[in-house]
């Protein structure tokens, strides 16, 4: 995959999914959903300027 | 020396950060400050008050230009008097106490006490990017094998850094700072053969190759697959960096990084630590990730180009304990965008990187001649001291010459020795370090009243190879 937007609404919908994965009510996953959807966050995070930059 | 393979053509997110004009830059550096600044009004009664007591109500940042003349600068002593009022992150946390999964602390070296910095997962993710973006830049690519000459682990901010940056860039990090001796790490990089990337401290690295050339091993013959060096920390002269890329058969790469900015700040990217024409090369900033003002330290206004100045840093993402408009005390040469020959970021000279106040860096750790000051003046029978620190063997280290007081002239060889030993362990104590003590005559010290005098640094003038 090389387009950018593609990119950035994939990690949104990950986000978004992660979101809900983050509501389970499991204690053990709890911790690990949190850092999935931290890692998504992050990857956001770091490519928002290209995101920026390509719009 | 085989050329670096570009970096900006393997990555098309790397190619837009080189890509963009110095206001797209701009533009983003502030839709980042703005969200920082609201986020922290919102949680940290620490950043609120300071923009309350600005006039920045509501967290509202209208320009950088507003952000850097009106927010007010904090420095570790805010940090710490805010820790101490509310222990153990202080108000600045950005977040709820229930988000905070890892605690950073500062070494305490200085004497003044330990800064304590609460990250958040996505801090977490955002340090190990901090590293993994110079290293890439580097050479470092998925399949290389990495070897981390800074102990792992542990209570600061670089010691968690690289393990995760060697991670997410699908490398295979082999962590063997701090564990093992100089020829214990000789013998395993030998036994494992395909090394592609060391990260190391600037002394760290020098004894490395020293060790090795003693033992006769030409570095770029044991490691013909070696495409990147780093290193971070300290200075350097230019000739020694020289010697190093020819004895690695490779470039050799220098980052700037704190625990304020959660990681790195700017690299020498692919570009080396030599620059063209045999100058100094340049590090360029992360602009993008950090605001980085280079100022006056006494008046706070930036500096004109190619002068020194102190750094004032700002992390734009950090959640946990962010850092806004943070006095580092280090000193760094601005060398604006337009002079950096392409590309919008500024740029710091490498190799020259030092402090405005008296710290130093020794084996890794900051020490302060304050320290030395108490070890030493706890014993009333000295009168002065005087501090060296060289290398020797390829080692730092730190010589201590003390004179016993002109009215404690009565004192027995015995009580000398005494005493000697006893500002030894004082020192040791204070410091965590082992240094030689020796008593010189008091007349080796005339004239010799002030303060910045007692210490020298000598450390240049052992990187020799």
């Amino acid at each position: 995959m090389t387009d950018t937007e593609d990119e950035g609404a994939l990690l949104a919908e990950m986000l978004a999914l992660a979101d809900r994965l983050a509501m389970s009510g499991d204690a053990l996953l709890a911790g690990q959903y949190g850092y999935l959807r931290a890692r998504i966050a992050a990857l956001i995070e770091l490519r928002s300027f290209g995101e920026a930059a390509a719009a | 020396m085989g050329a670096l393979a570009d970096p900006f053509a393997a990555s098309p997110l790397l190619r837009r950060l080189a890509g963009i004009d110095r206001a797209g830059l701009e533009a983003h550096q502030l839709r980042r400050v703005q969200a920082l600044c609201e986020r922290l009004y919102a949680k940290s009664a620490f950043y609120r008050a300071k923009m309350d007591a600005a006039g920045l109500a509501g967290g509202t940042i209208d320009s950088l230009d507003r952000f850097t003349k009106a927010f007010p600068t904090s420095a570790k002593a805010d940090f710490l008097a805010d820790q101490k009022e509310a222990p153990p992150f202080g108000t600045r946390l950005g977040v709820d106490r229930s988000e905070v999964v890892h605690i950073s602390m500062t070494s305490g070296t200085s004497g003044q006490g330990q800064e304590i910095y609460g990250r958040t997962q996505r801090d977490l993710h955002m340090l190990g990017y901090l590293h993994a973006l110079p290293w890439f830049m580097a050479g470092l690519r998925q399949g290389d094998t990495a070897i981390n000459c800074v102990p792992a682990g542990g209570m600061t901010t670089g010691g968690w850094g690289p393990g995760e940056a060697i991670r997410i860039l699908g490398a295979t990090g082999f962590h063997v700072g701090g564990a093992t001796s100089t020829e214990s790490k000789i013998d395993l990089m030998l036994k494992l053969g395909g090394i592609q990337f060391i990260y190391a401290s600037t002394n760290y690295l020098h004894t490395l190759t020293e060790a090795l050339l003693a033992r006769g091993i030409v570095p770029r013959e044991a490691f013909p697959d070696m495409h990147g060096l780093f290193i971070a920390a300290e200075g350097y002269p230019l000739e020694w960096a020289a010697k190093i890329e020819e004895h690695w058969g490779c470039r050799l790469q220098e980052g700037y990084g704190s625990t304020q900015l959660n990681g790195f700040g700017g690299s020498t990217a692919a570009a080396g630590v030599v620059g063209q024409n045999g100058a100094r090369g340049l590090i360029r900033l992360f602009e993008w990730e950090h605001l980085i003002e280079i100022v006056d330290p006494v008046s706070g206004l930036p500096v004109a180009p190619g002068e020194v100045g102190e750094m004032v840093v700002t992390n734009l993402s950090v959640e946990g304990s962010p850092a806004v408009r943070f006095r580092t005390g280090d000193a760094a040469r601005l060398v604006p965008w337009q002079a950096c020959g392409g590309g919008a970021w500024n740029a710091i000279e490498c190799g020259t990187i030092g402090r405005f106040d008296d710290m130093m860096k020794i084996r890794g750790n900051n020490i302060w001649p304050s320290m030395f000051d108490a070890a030493v003046f706890a014993h009333p029978e000295i009168g002065e001291y005087k501090g060296r620190v060289f290398t020797r063997d390829g080692k730092t280290e730190v010589e201590v010459r003390i004179a016993v007081a002109d009215h404690q002239t009565g004192l027995s060889d015995e009580e000398r020795a005494r005493l000697v030993g006893s500002v030894r362990s004082a020192i040791k104590e204070r410091s965590n370090m082992w240094v030689d003590v020796l008593e010189v005559p008091r007349t080796d010290f005339q004239g010799f009243a002030y303060k910045a005098r007692r210490w020298v640094d000598e450390r240049q003038d052992g990187y020799r190879l």
